[in-house]
């Protein structure tokens, strides 16, 4: 299955002009950010005194104290990095069901979830990093320098097709030995992966990263529209399951994905990434402007895209 | 309980396969199907029991009982039962309502006898069993069905009510020819052998029973009813009023007038002659008990006008009182002359009174619609209708072969309508060219040189030429001149010397006596100038005219303008003695059937749609309704 040609329109767009990417760690990144980090560095904010050494620079020496205390003192401001931005677009087989229109599809919904953050980072000068996977890790594309370059992440998002199963294990170990600079992380998948998600969850975590877990689940995934005598098909498998779903059985199948949600929760809790279960029957600015922003005041305004 | 529109084996033999049908879509709906799903990891894993088992199982018994019956209710709305029909068979009936010209008239009370007529019609229909299917026929001059065969009392109440008497006399005969004919047509059902119980039906006529042309066969149907209305009260009836033209005297009309005495003993009544509303006079005219009498008169007038004759008596239908009759004006032939005097041609103008000649000098004055008359010597310029007097050679229609003196024309052709009535061996012109006759000349006449009349016909145009000029001091004052002017006269138009005739009478069935008229020569045309059917036998044209109008009809003697706007009188009273005279007995069941089929196909719909809600889909859509109206209410 293809991504889908048009991908936002040009009113979302420019609904979207009003929101920004936050986060609530602090990283040392590169400075030209729009967020404060508790680490010093080039700022405006005042942050701390500290003795200084030799090597220093003197622009940063508080030369009132010294003229005081005939002791030199060093400045030290509030740094304002600019944190690396980078979203992982699950691209397996099982992002292409779940809806009995292609359109309505978890990777298309994916796809222009992906772009609308793709375009509220540049709109902030960060720097995006759009990083499918399926079993593996695919070409990437990085973009940054505003808003001019969305035309060519979106041009690259259409590209992408889906295909592979779901794999986290080693997608996200070549994500840590490619991208070293800790930043924040958002992943776009339905997290339908049978070896499960804790220990990847817990590397990315350790390696210093904040991660976003979005889930995307489609209206046929939680409520199978189905009944009677059913020939069930894993398109990433290839497994074949022959089930009789009546209303006691889909209540059952309701539970076991009810129970999946709340356990890839719990576990984004331990690891401290955010978690956000987002269904594709939502349309995509209900997504952005309501549950993302909510989801942000409710656990401290760790990530938040209100309005600025 | 009986079924209208199937029987019970066409039913079952629609039921079986459609069920059967049913059931298969049934099972093929409950097959196993292949869905895509994003994993299995979450669907309960039990054992499912084999495909083929499931297929032979029935999941949903009452699901498939309930279609099953929907299926069967829908098909016995199409069957259409009747409860009533319960152990009884049905019996065809033919009603034949009187719409004739009579029915317009009113009893003794005043009482119109359509009005009757329609009344006695709806309590019959209202006294027989409703199983039993009707047939209308309206009797007039040309009895028609006005509703086929049918159970629905409706649409023959409608239509009986909506009756309207015609303009034509009843033919009895035919009506009830016409019922026994849809009678057998109904219990024949195209040949097969007649069910068990059914009777032969009845034929039922409503009116007072006068009728025009023949009488009625007996054994027309097993069964023949006569409700009869009330009686016309009428005394006297203006039967025709026809006038003929006089070809002795231009201007000159024969009137005749013919009445009848409907009354049993005789009368006299006094009729008034009106022309264009003027009174012209009044006779006396005495009519025996139960017949005709006639009374004719001259009437001179040069121009065209209304000839109403009236009857002074006060009866219940004025309308047969009165006749009127439409004169036309005097028809004449034009002729215009080119290159003679009146002088010269006064004989031979003197032939006839339809002729209206006019002496022109050049021939630009000259009209198409006139026949042109070329004297000797004139240029001619050609024309539609033209009489050459020895014309100039260069001028001439016909080759010229020599000029001679002094013959006699000895040769004339019999058969030709120029040459009708002339005998005069010693016609002889002083001098006279002889012709050569080309192709499409007829030869008139001819001396021992060769001929010196020619006629020549082509659909554009038509010409006689002349040899010799016929106003020449040698031959005009001889007897053969004038009438070889005239018949010349005669050929070019048609209708120039045919006498005129205009006659009011009623419509219908018309003839024309044409006793020497041959079919091309007929031609039988209504207002619009439209040719309508005619045929002619035994010197007889005859046509039908359904409808009052003006009508005319050109035979090889005469043209007669017919203005049948008169009501038709019936010829004798129908008083048959085999012959029920009263309503039936109103049995149980009569009057409008119950029809269940609406209510059984609603059944049908009802239970479908509970199917529906409670089986299909239905109950997914009113779930997600649920669902949306319960998000909506959780979202602030």
């Amino acid at each position: 299955m293809r991504a889908p040609a048009e991908l936002l329109g040009r009113e979302t767009l420019e609904r979207l002009e009003r929101l920004t990417i936050r986060w609530s760690q602090s990283f040392e990144g590169r400075i030209g950010g729009d967020i404060v980090s508790r680490y010093p560095g080039v700022g405006h904010e005042f942050l701390d005194h500290r003795h200084f050494q030799p090597g220093d620079d003197l622009r940063a020496v508080n030369w009132r104290a010294f003229m005081r205390l005939e002791r030199m003192f060093l400045k030290l401001f509030r740094a304002e990095p600019r944190i690396p931005v980078r979203i992982l677009i699950d691209t397996s087989e099982s992002m292409a069901c779940g809806a009995p229109q292609e359109a309505d599809s978890k990777f298309a919904f994916a796809c222009r979830l992906a772009a609308a953050l793709c375009y509220v980072g540049l709109v902030r000068l960060e720097t995006i990093v759009l990083q499918p996977f399926s079993q593996s890790l695919s070409e990437s594309f990085a973009a940054h320098g505003g808003r001019l370059r969305y035309a060519q992440a979106a041009r690259y998002i259409s590209t992408l097709e889906t295909g592979g199963g779901t794999a986290f294990q080693r997608p996200i170990r070549d994500y840590l030995m490619k991208y070293r600079v800790p930043g924040l992380t958002f992943v776009l998948s339905d997290f339908l992966d049978p070896s499960g998600l804790d220990l990847p969850l817990d590397h990315l975590a350790n390696e210093g990263h904040e991660v976003y877990l979005l889930h995307i689940a489609g209206p046929d995934d939680r409520e199978p529209p189905w009944r009677g005598e059913l020939e069930l098909h894993d398109p990433e498998s290839d497994e074949v399951l022959r089930v009789s779903l009546n209303d006691e059985s889909a209540r059952e199948y309701r539970e076991a994905y009810d129970e999946f949600c709340r356990s890839l929760e719990r576990h984004a809790q331990r690891s401290r990434a955010e978690y956000l279960h987002i269904s594709t029957g939502e349309a995509l600015e209900t997504v952005l402007f309501r549950q993302m922003s909510a989801t942000s005041m409710t656990v401290g305004k760790t990530f938040d895209m209100r309005g600025v | 309980m009986g079924l209208l529109n199937l029987a019970l084996g066409q039913l079952l033999g629609l039921f079986l396969p459609l069920a059967a049908g049913l059931v298969a879509l049934y099972f093929y709906d409950r097959s196993r199907r292949r869905v895509l799903v994003s994993t299995l990891r979450f669907w309960p894993r039990r054992p499912a029991p084999a495909v083929r088992q499931r297929h032979k199982r029935i999941q949903h018994p009452l699901s498939l009982a309930l279609q099953l019956i929907a299926l069967m209710l829908l098909l016995l709305a199409i069957a259409d039962p009747r409860p009533d029909a319960v152990g009884a068979a049905s019996q065809s009936r033919a009603i034949l309502l009187d719409t004739s010209s009579s029915m317009e008239l009113s009893d003794e009370n005043g009482q119109q006898l359509i009005d009757q007529a329609k009344a006695l019609a709806l309590a019959y229909l209202d006294s027989v069993p409703s199983r039993d299917r009707v047939v209308l026929i309206g009797a007039d001059g040309a009895p028609s069905v006005r509703v086929p065969f049918t159970a629905d009392r409706r649409q023959v109440r409608e239509s009986i009510l909506a009756a309207v008497p015609g303009p034509t006399a009843l033919d009895l005969a035919a009506a009830f020819d016409l019922a026994a004919g849809t009678l057998r047509l109904a219990l024949d059902a195209g040949g097969e052998a007649l069910p068990a119980g059914r009777q032969t039906g009845e034929a039922v006529y409503i009116g007072p029973g006068l009728f025009a042309g023949q009488p009625v066969r007996s054994g027309v149907a097993s069964s023949v009813r006569f409700l009869q209305t009330g009686q016309p009260s009428d005394s006297l009836g203006l039967i025709a009023l026809r006038a003929s033209a006089d070809p002795s005297e231009q201007g000159k009309w024969n009137v005749e007038l013919v009445a009848r005495n409907y009354e049993n003993e005789a009368l006299t009544a006094s009729i008034e002659f009106f022309f264009d509303e003027q009174r012209l006079g009044h006779r006396p005219l005495s009519i025996p008990a139960g017949e005709d009498a006639s009374l004719q008169f001259t009437l001179r007038t040069g121009r065209p006008g209304s000839l109403l004759a009236r009857a002074i008596v006060e009866d219940g239908n004025a309308e047969n009182n009165e006749a009127l009759l439409e004169i036309p004006g005097s028809r004449r032939t034009r002729l215009q002359v080119v290159g003679a005097s009146e002088a010269a041609f006064e004989p031979l103008l003197a032939s006839g009174a339809w002729v209206d000649p006019a002496f022109v000098e050049s021939p630009d004055e000259l009209v198409e619609s006139a026949i042109h008359v070329w004297a000797s010597g004139a240029q001619n310029a050609g024309s539609r209708r033209a009489i050459y007097f020895s014309p100039p050679g260069m001028d001439s229609p016909s080759g010229e072969a020599s000029a001679v003196r002094d013959q006699p024309v000895g040769e004339w052709s019999p058969s030709h309508p120029l040459a009708q009535g002339v005998r005069d061996p010693e016609f002889t012109p002083s001098r006279m060219r002889v012709f050569e006759a080309l192709a499409g000349d007829e030869v008139v006449a001819s001396t021992a040189e060769g001929p010196v009349i020619l006629a020549r016909a082509t659909p554009e145009a038509r010409s006689v030429t002349f040899g010799f000029d016929l106003a020449d001091d040698s031959v005009r004052n001889r007897l053969a001149a004038p009438l070889l002017f005239a018949n010349a006269v005669a050929w070019l138009d048609a209708g120039a010397f045919r006498p005129e005739s205009v006659e009011a009478r009623s419509p219908g069935a018309v003839a024309i006596e044409a006793p020497n008229s041959s079919f091309e020569q007929v031609v039988v045309r209504n207002a619009g100038g439209e040719s309508i059917p005619w045929l002619l036998s035994d010197g007889v044209v005859r046509f039908y005219a359904g409808q009052p109008g003006t009508y005319r009809v050109a035979t090889a003697d005469r043209n007669v303008t017919l203005h049948l706007n008169q009501p038709q009188v019936p010829a004798g009273e129908w008083d048959p003695d085999d012959a029920l005279r009263s309503l039936p007995p109103k049995t149980a069941g009569a009057g409008e059937p119950w029809a269940p089929w609406p209510w059984l196909a609603a059944l049908a719909g009802l239970i479908l749609l509970y199917d529906w809600i409670r089986f299909g889909r239905g109950r997914r859509l009113s779930t997600a309704v649920f669902q949306a109206a319960a998000q909506e209410t959780e979202t602030p």
